[in-house]
């Protein structure tokens, strides 16, 4: 059975008001079974979405210093040649170490491969996160403890 | 582990020694620092950890578990609070030991010990952890009302240094275990002792106050809490609170 026939019986079933299908011939078995409902035990309602932790963000683990080419192309605005440091994890942003401390950089500040440029809270542990990268901080782009996803840029550092 | 003790009178926090002694290159893997009097200890951020002189268990391990990526740090908070809960549950009746997510350790329904981890991350992982550790032990006054210590449940005297060595011996334990990329059965085994969990209890998130029912927690920590409509409800930190 070609890809084309099975769609178009996927197709032809979900317009049939039956929830399942089963076929069976010499040369195939196929199940066709409409999601009518995740089968959640003791789920009376179908579940809304909670309100609480958000899905990581789609791209998955892109380098953290990918866009820094340079080169290529002329930079469009000045954004394109700074490059992010981006939160290895879902978390809380902190500047500083503690409350009463002094943030680790400011914008205009110059880090190096390996200073540390804030905390990311999650789940009760304390991750100083290192810059990977040197140059000076042009940006911060998160407010100080608020949550912060996967991936997100958190800084944009000017390599040059 | 252990192997390097650093044993002080008295200091402000073991944890910030041992980054202080860490930025200097002055520690290898499993260095302790321990302290019989820490005069301020730290809890979850800009909160205190209280231990009256002489009585409790306040110390500090440096680990450097490079194979764990950033996104898989909970690990640290199972394999600590683990190896704790081996140790106290070895007093006496298992039953009454859990930890509570994601990582204290409950004794009769009370706090018994608090675990505060400072990680680095570099270049996407965990380059240096410092497990910040205090068990109440011999305390008997001035314990908070949702606290204990061993001697208050056991009713005697319990040797620190005996104490420590166990706990260094569990860590060591579920350490190997993890840097063989073996989750699993720890992952189990956390699960099987959380308190509450399948249980009745009452909670608050960022919504408002509801009869839950704790049924998981996944890889990366996420508590997954049923509520009384069936509906399921995932929590990072501090999203949601136990309030009975």
């Amino acid at each position: 059975m070609k890809a084309k026939e099975i769609q178009d019986l996927i197709d032809f079933i979900s317009k049939s008001g039956l929830d399942e299908v089963n076929i069976e011939t010499e040369e195939f078995k196929i199940k066709v079974k409409k999601n009518t409902e995740a089968k959640v035990v003791q789920a009376a309602a179908p579940a809304p979405q909670p309100v609480a932790a958000p899905a990581p963000s789609a791209a998955p683990a892109e380098t953290p210093a990918a866009s820094s080419g340079g080169g290529e192309k002329p930079a469009a605005s000045d954004d394109d040649k700074y490059v992010a440091i981006k939160s290895p994890m879902i978390g809380t942003f902190y500047r500083t170490p503690n409350p009463d401390n002094p943030a680790f950089v400011n914008v205009g500040d110059s880090v190096k491969a390996g200073d540390t440029v804030c905390i990311v809270e999650a789940m009760k542990l304390f991750n100083e996160i290192e810059s990977d990268i040197s140059g000076k901080i042009v940006k911060i782009l998160v407010d100080n403890a608020t949550p912060v996803e996967y991936d997100q840029p958190l800084f944009l550092v000017d390599p040059s | 582990m252990g192997k390097q003790l650093v044993s002080l009178p008295s200091c402000h926090s073991t944890n910030d020694v041992m980054a202080q002694m860490s930025a200097k290159n002055q520690l290898h893997e499993g260095a302790i620092i321990i302290t019989k009097h820490q005069t301020k200890g730290k809890g979850q951020r800009g909160n205190e950890w209280n231990s009256p002189a002489g009585q409790n268990l306040t110390f500090s391990i440096f680990l450097r578990p490079r194979f764990l990526k950033a996104t898989q740090q909970f690990e640290l908070n199972r394999m600590v609070s683990l190896s704790l809960l081996d140790v106290v549950k070895n007093f006496k009746d298992e039953s009454r030991v859990f930890v509570k997510w994601p990582n204290d350790l409950i004794l009769n329904k009370k706090k018994v010990a608090g675990i505060l981890i400072e990680n680095s991350i570099s270049q996407n992982a965990i380059s240096e952890s410092i497990v910040g550790i205090g068990l109440n032990v011999n305390q008997t006054e001035n314990l908070l009302p949702t606290a204990t210590s061993l001697q208050q449940q056991f009713n005697k005297e319990f040797e620190l240094e005996k104490i420590l060595l166990d706990i260094v011996q569990r860590l060591e334990h579920y350490y190997l275990i993890m840097r063989s990329q073996d989750f699993r059965f720890i992952h189990e085994l956390y699960e099987s002792k959380l308190y509450l969990k399948d249980k009745v209890a009452y909670y608050e998130d960022g919504i408002g106050k509801f009869n839950g029912i704790i049924r998981k927690v996944y890889p990366d920590g996420v508590l997954e809490i049923e509520d009384e409509g069936g509906i399921y409800k995932k929590y990072q930190f501090k999203e949601v609170r136990l309030l009975s």
